[in-house]
C-alpha cells in the first residue's frame, strides 16, 4: 500500500516539476533557516555537565545596595543576585561543612616565561582556585592530579597545567615534576589535563561563557602571595572604598566564584539555611541591606540566570520559525492549487472504489515525500550556511591563536550533531504533514461525481 | 469590476486568499521588526566616535625582568614616540577606547547625590598631557592637563585609583547629565569608590567609549591624568594621514628592544579594534538581513503561485469576459486589485502582530519603541512586492484568448 | 448587418496546416436568424469565433454593421464584443463564483454604465428568462436550464445587435432545449439579429435560413423563412 502510494506520489510529483521543485525549494530553505538557527541555539543551549545536575550548585547573596540600579549600567534581571561574590562571604562559604566539596576561585591573566629561548614570553589565563575544583567539575587528567586541601591555605608552588599548555611548553610529553614560571615565580607541575572544554565554561561565565577553560589553575592563597589582581572586579556598594590591593579582601568587592557540591536535597536545603542565616548575621553587622536573596542554583539555572544563550540566538530561532511557518503556510497553498487541479484524477479514483481515506493517505504522502526530499535539501543547505556562518563568523581570530582548542570551539557553533539531523528529519517530516493535512483532506471531502461531469 | 462582487467571489475561495494573507502577515511582522533592529545595529556602528580612528594604532608591552624600571621606561618611550617622524601624539593609557575594556566608576557632583540619587557610572580612562592629541579629541570649554599634574604609576589598579588625581577631563555628555545648568569647568566631580573630588577642568566634545546601543554607556568616560600602573605599557599612538603603516611598522621594530627586560605583545591599528568591537553587531545585522530577503522571497513565491493557480483554474471564465467585452487592462486589474486587498487583509493583520512582537523587542534589546514610519514603509514595502509578484500572472491571464470561451472541453 | 468576403482561417502548428475557413463569405440581414450547421471539426466554431471577434482571421473582409473590423486594436475589438454582440456558450460560461445578478452585470460593468441604470436592465432581463428570483443564486445551485436562461439574460442586457450563440441546447435535454429555442426565437422577433452554431437539424429549421459548412466553406444554405419585421433598408434574402 505505501509502496503503491509512492509511486502514486513520485509520478503526480513529476507531473509539474517547476512546481515540485518550487514546493521543494521551499520546504528546503524553511528547513535550512531552522536548522542553522537551532544548531546555533543547541550549541549555546546545551548542558556542560548534566550528570552533576543536581549534585552542583553556584552560590550567590545579594551583597547589593538598596535601591534601584544605578544609571549607566543596563543591567536586565535585576532581581538577581551579583554572581560573584566578596571574599569574606565566599570564604564564609567555604568554612561550612554541609557541601561534599566547595570550590572558591577567580579568573587572572599571568605571564608565562618559558625555559625555550624560541618561544616568547605568553600571556595565559590562569585559574587561582581552592583544591577541590578537579574533583568537583569532573576535570579529566592526562598526567597527575591535583593538590590537596591544605596546599590552598600554604600556597604552595604547585600548577596544574592544560593540555594547550604541556603541548606547547614540553612538547606534550609527561612534564609532571618539571617547573614554569607564572608571574614571575616558579611552580611544580603537579598535573596535567587532558583535553577538556566545558560548553558553556559554566563554572565562570564571565565574558558570554563561551571560552576555553584557564590554561594553568593555582592554589588558592596565591592570591595574596602571588598577588594575581582578578580579571574582573566590581565593587557594589557606595560605601566601599579601594585603596590598596588589601582592599580586595576588605571591601565589598565582588571577584570570587563560588561552587558547592552537595549530596542530596536535604543538604541543598540545610546549606540554603546555612547561607541565609549568615546573610541575616551579617545584616545584623550593618551589611546586606536587601532582603534576604541568596539563590544557591543548579547549573541548568545558572546558565538561565547568565542569559548564557544569549537574546540574538533566541530571536534567531524565532525569525528562523516564522520564517519556516511562511513557508509551509506557501506550500499548502501550492499544494492546494495543485491537488484541486489533479481534482478529476482523484474523482476518477473515487468512482473506481478507493475511499476516502485511500485519497488522503495517497495524497498526504505526496506531501511527505516531498517534506523528506526537502528536508534533505535543506540538511545539505544548512550544512553549507554552517560552514558560511563559521568562515564569516566563528572562526574570527582563530588565526592569531595557535591554540587548537580554539578551532574546536569555534566549531562547535556550527557543528550539526547527530541529535539535530534526527530534529531536521522530524521537522521534515512534520513540515510535510502540516502542509499537507489540509489539502488532502480537501481532496478527501470533493464528492467523487463534483469533477466526472464536464464542468 | 465592482469590489463587492470580487470580494464575495474571493470569499467562496478563501482558503488560498487566507494563506497568502497569513504568510503576507507574518512577513511583514518579521521582517519590520527585523529592519528597525538592523538599522539600530548599524546606526549603533555608524554613530561617531570623536576620535581620528584612522589614523592611530596602539602598542602592548610586557615587562619581563623583575628589576625593570617601569616609570623610566614610559618616559623613555613617550619622549622616542613622540619624536618620531609623522607621529602627531602620543600617550599612555590604561586600555584604548573603542574595545570592550573598561574601568567603571560611579561619578556625582557630591556623596549626598550619590547617596540619594545614585551615581551616574562612567568609564575611566588614564590619560596624560597628550592624550586628547593622540586620539584627536575636540576640547570644547576648559583645558587641558598640564604635565606637572600628571601622577605617577602606583603600585597596582587600585592604589592607582586610590591615588586619583585633582583634576578630570570629562564629556559633553557627562557635563550635560551632572551640570545641567551648563559650564562644568570649574566643579568638583566626586569619585565613589574612591571618595573625593576632583575639579573638572575640560569637556571633550564627543568621546565614545565603547560601540554601544546605550549613549549613557557609550559617552560617559572620564579622562583622569595619570600614569597606570605597570609593568606593563600601553601607549596610544596617533599619526599623520597616511603614515599610520609605516610608523607601526617601525615601532613593532624598534620600540620594545630600546629598553631592556621587556617585549612588544601586540601592536594594532585602532581601526581594526574598533571594527572588532562592532562586528558583533554588524554580523547579526548580516544574519537577521539574509532571513528577511529569505522571508520576502518566499512570499514572492506564495503571491505568485496563488495568482498563477487562479489564472489556470479560471482560463475558461477569463475567456468568457474577455468575449463578453472586457479589455485586457481589466483583467489586469482585476488581477491587481483581487492581490492587492489579499496583501492589505495580510498587511493589516501583520501590522498588529508587527506592533506586538515589537514591544517584545524593545524590552528584549531595551530599544525605543518601533517607530510607526517603519510599520508604514513596510506596509509600503509589501504593496510594492505584491504587485510585483502578481504582474506575471495577471499578464499571463490578460493574454488568455477570447476564444477560449468557445472552447469546450 | 454582417458581411464577410473572402474569409480565411488557417491554424499552423509544427506538422499541420488546418484551413477552419476557406473563402468564406456570407452576408446577415439585420433581424435575421441565421442557423449555422455542419460536423464536428467543419469550421462552424471557427466561424462563430470570428464573427464574434473573438478570433482574428488571415485574410478576406469583414463589415460588422458596415464597420470594417480586420483592422482594429485588441481594446477596440473588446469594446464591440461588449456593445454590439452578445454570446451564449454551449457550457453556459457563467462565472461560477458570482451569483446570477452579478453575472448578468459582468458585460455592463465593462461597459462603465451608470448603476441605476444596470440595476433596471439586470432586473428587466432577469424577468425576461424567467429568472428573477434566482438572481442571488450561484450558477451550481441551478439546473442546467436555469443557467442557459441566466446566460440569455448576461446576453441580452447590454441591448446587442447581434447574438452568437454556440450550440445553445448542446448540454441540455428536449424540454430545456426548447425552452431555449423559444427564448432566443422571441428575442429574435424583438428585432436582435442571431447566429446560431448547431448540429441539430431540426433545430436548424427553425431558422430563418441554415447555412451548412464543411471543411470550412459553405456547402448548401436552405431558407425556410424570412425576417417577420423586416425593415425597410434591408431587403429580405430570397
Amino acid at each position: 500500500m505505501l509502496l503503491h502510494d509512492t509511486r502514486l506520489a513520485l509520478r503526480s510529483l513529476k507531473r509539474n516539476p517547476i512546481l515540485s521543485l518550487l514546493m521543494i525549494v521551499t520546504i528546503a530553505v524553511g528547513i535550512a533557516a531552522s536548522m542553522i538557527a537551532m544548531t546555533v541555539y543547541s550549541a549555546r543551549a546545551g548542558h556542560p555537565i548534566p550528570w552533576k545536575e543536581d549534585k552542583l550548585f553556584a552560590v550567590t547573596m545579594d551583597t547589593r545596595d538598596e535601591g534601584p540600579p544605578p544609571p549607566g549600567l543596563p543591567l536586565r534581571n535585576y532581581e538577581y543576585p551579583p554572581f560573584t561574590l566578596g571574599y569574606q562571604d565566599a570564604m564564609a562559604v567555604y568554612r561550612s561543612d554541609i557541601p561534599r566539596r566547595s570550590v572558591v576561585m577567580y579568573r587572572t591573566g599571568q605571564l608565562v616565561m618559558p625555559e625555550r629561548a624560541n618561544i616568547k614570553p605568553f600571556y595565559v589565563p590562569v585559574r587561582v582556585t581552592t583544591a577541590d575544583f578537579f574533583a568537583m567539575f569532573d576535570v579529566p587528567f592526562r598526567y597527575g592530579g591535583g593538590w590537596p586541601r591544605a596546599a590552598d591555605t600554604t600556597a604552595e608552588p604547585v600548577v596544574v597545567i592544560s593540555k594547550y599548555l604541556n603541548d606547547k611548553l614540553f612538547g606534550g610529553v609527561n612534564s609532571l615534576g618539571r617547573e614554569i614560571t607564572l608571574g614571575g615565580r616558579q611552580f611544580k607541575i603537579i598535573g596535567v589535563l587532558d583535553a577538556w572544554m566545558p560548553h558553556p565554561r559554566f563554572y565562570d561565565l564571565s565574558g558570554g561563557g563561551f571560552d576555553l577553560p584557564e590554561d594553568a589553575f593555582v592554589p588558592f592563597e596565591w592570591v595574596r602571595a602571588g598577588k594575581m589582581f582578578p580579571q574582573s572586579i566590581s565593587c557594589v556598594r557606595r560605601t566601599s572604598r579601594v585603596v590598596n590591593f588589601e582592599s580586595l579582601f576588605t571591601e565589598e568587592c565582588l571577584w570570587l566564584q563560588s561552587w558547592v557540591e552537595l549530596a542530596d536535597s536535604a543538604a541543598h536545603a540545610r546549606f540554603q539555611d546555612y547561607v541565609d542565616n549568615y546573610v541575616r548575621d551579617q545584616k545584623q553587622r550593618g551589611r546586606m541591606p536587601r532582603p534576604l536573596n541568596n539563590r544557591i542554583v543548579n547549573v541548568s539555572t545558572w546558565l538561565d540566570m547568565n542569559n548564557v544563550v544569549g537574546d540574538d540566538t533566541r530571536m534567531q530561532v524565532i525569525v528562523a520559525v516564522a520564517f519556516l511557518v511562511v513557508c509551509v503556510l506557501n506550500t499548502v497553498g501550492l499544494i492546494l492549487a495543485k491537488f484541486l487541479s489533479a481534482a478529476p484524477i482523484a474523482g476518477l479514483r473515487r468512482a473506481l472504489g478507493a475511499t476516502r481515506l485511500d485519497i488522503v493517505r495517497q495524497h498526504l504522502t505526496e506531501v511527505v515525500i516531498m517534506g523528506l526530499i526537502g528536508g534533505a535539501l535543506g540538511l545539505i543547505l544548512s550544512f553549507g550556511g554552517l560552514r558560511l556562518l563559521h568562515a564569516l563568523i566563528f572562526s574570527r581570530g582563530l588565526e592569531t591563536s595557535d591554540n587548537p582548542a580554539r578551532l574546536t570551539l569555534a566549531q562547535s557553533f556550527t557543528h550539526m550533531d547527530f541529535s539535530m539531523l534526527l530534529l531536521a528529519v522530524v521537522l521534515s517530516v512534520l513540515t510535510g504533514i502540516l502542509a499537507g493535512i489540509y489539502p488532502a483532506w480537501r481532496i478527501g471531502r470533493l464528492a467523487p461525481a463534483t469533477f466526472l461531469k464536464t464542468q | 469590476m465592482e469590489i463587492r462582487a470580487l470580494v464575495s467571489a474571493m470569499w467562496r475561495n478563501r482558503t488560498g486568499p487566507i494563506l497568502v494573507a497569513a504568510q503576507v502577515a507574518i512577513t511583514l511582522a518579521v521582517v519590520v521588526n527585523m529592519a528597525y533592529l538592523i538599522q539600530q545595529r548599524l546606526e549603533t556602528a555608524a554613530k561617531p566616535t570623536g576620535i581620528d580612528i584612522n589614523n592611530i594604532f596602539w602598542v602592548h608591552l610586557e615587562a619581563i625582568d623583575p628589576e625593570y624600571n617601569y616609570e623610566a621606561a614610559v618616559r623613555a618611550d613617550l619622549d622616542y614616540l613622540n619624536a618620531l617622524p609623522g607621529v602627531i601624539a602620543a600617550a599612555t593609557s590604561n586600555g584604548t577606547p573603542q574595545a570592550f575594556y573598561a574601568l567603571g566608576l560611579p561619578f556625582a557632583v557630591s556623596p549626598e547625590q550619590l547617596d540619594k540619587e545614585g551615581a551616574h557610572v562612567a568609564r575611566v580612562f588614564m590619560a596624560n598631557e597628550h592624550y586628547l592629541d593622540a586620539l584627536g579629541l575636540e576640547l570644547i570649554a576648559g583645558r587641558n592637563f598640564e604635565s606637572s599634574v600628571v601622577a605617577p604609576p602606583a603600585q597596582d589598579v587600585p592604589s592607582g585609583i586610590a591615588a586619583w588625581a585633582p583634576e578630570v577631563i570629562i564629556t559633553k555628555y557627562m557635563a550635560d547629565k551632572l551640570f545641567p545648568d551648563g559650564n562644568a569647568v570649574g566643579k568638583p566631580l566626586y569619585v565613589g569608590l574612591v571618595n573625593r573630588s576632583s575639579t573638572v577642568v575640560g569637556v571633550v566634545k564627543l568621546l565614545q567609549g565603547a560601540p554601544m546601543p546605550d549613549e549613557q554607556f557609550a559617552l560617559s568616560n572620564v579622562l583622569v591624568p595619570m600614569i597606570p600602573p605597570g609593568p606593563d605599557s600601553f601607549y596610544i599612538v596617533r599619526t599623520e594621514p597616511g603614515r599610520r603603516d609605516a610608523t607601526m611598522a617601525r615601532v613593532e621594530k624598534e620600540l620594545a628592544d630600546r629598553v631592556p627586560g621587556r617585549f612588544l605583545s601586540r601592536i594594532e591599528a585602532l581601526e581594526k579594534t574598533a571594527a572588532q568591537a562592532r562586528f558583533t553587531f554588524r554580523s547579526s545585522a548580516i544574519i537577521l538581513s539574509v532571513i528577511g530577503v529569505f522571508v520576502l522571497a518566499v512570499t514572492l513565491v506564495g503571491i505568485t503561485g496563488l495568482a498563477a493557480f487562479n489564472v489556470t483554474t479560471r482560463t475558461r471564465q477569463l475567456g468568457t469576459r474577455r468575449a463578453i467585452g472586457a479589455r485586457k487592462f481589466h483583467i489586469l486589474r482585476y488581477f491587481i486589485v483581487e492581490n492587492w486587498i489579499i496583501t492589505s487583509v495580510g498587511a493589516l493583520v501583520g501590522c498588529a502582530l508587527a506592533l506586538a512582537a515589537g514591544i517584545k523587542l524593545s524590552t528584549t534589546y531595551a530599544l525605543p519603541r518601533l517607530p510607526l514610519y517603519f510599520l508604514v514603509a513596510g506596509v509600503v514595502a509589501i504593496w510594492i512586492l505584491g504587485l510585483l509578484a502578481v504582474v506575471v500572472p495577471a499578464r499571463r491571464a490578460a493574454s488568455i484568448s477570447p476564444a477560449t470561451a468557445t472552447r469546450t472541453v | 448587418m454582417i458581411e464577410m468576403n473572402n474569409i480565411s482561417k488557417v491554424f499552423r502548428t509544427d506538422v499541420v496546416e488546418t484551413h477552419a475557413l476557406r473563402a468564406f463569405s456570407l452576408r446577415v440581414e439585420p433581424g435575421e436568424f441565421v442557423a449555422i450547421t455542419g460536423h464536428s471539426g467543419s469550421g462552424k466554431t471557427t466561424f462563430l469565433n470570428v464573427a464574434g471577434l473573438l478570433e482574428e482571421f488571415d485574410g478576406g473582409t469583414y463589415h460588422l454593421e458596415g464597420q470594417d473590423v480586420s483592422r482594429l486594436s485588441d481594446n477596440e475589438r473588446s469594446r464591440i464584443r461588449n456593445e454590439k454582440i452578445g454570446f451564449i456558450f454551449q457550457g453556459f460560461n457563467l462565472i461560477p463564483d458570482l451569483n446570477i445578478y452579478d453575472n448578468v452585470d459582468a458585460p455592463l460593468h465593462y461597459r462603465r454604465m451608470p448603476a441605476a441604470e444596470r440595476h433596471k436592465r439586470i432586473t428587466a432581463a432577469l424577468e425576461r428568462v424567467g429568472l428573477s428570483s434566482r438572481m442571488k443564486h450561484l450558477p451550481s445551485q441551478l439546473s442546467g436550464g436555469q443557467q442557459q436562461r441566466a446566460a440569455i439574460a448576461r446576453a441580452i442586457c447590454g441591448s446587442p445587435r447581434v447574438i452568437l450563440a454556440d450550440e445553445p441546447t448542446g448540454n441540455l435535454d428536449t424540454t430545456m432545449s426548447e425552452q431555449i429555442m423559444e427564448l432566443l426565437q422571441s428575442i429574435n422577433a424583438g428585432g436582435t439579429t442571431i447566429l446560431m452554431v448547431t448540429h441539430n437539424p431540426e433545430l436548424a429549421q427553425r431558422a430563418h435560413r441554415q447555412v451548412h459548412i464543411v471543411d470550412g466553406r459553405i456547402d448548401q444554405i436552405h431558407h425556410f423563412g424570412t425576417v417577420q419585421r423586416a425593415s425597410a433598408a434591408a431587403g429580405a434574402s430570397a
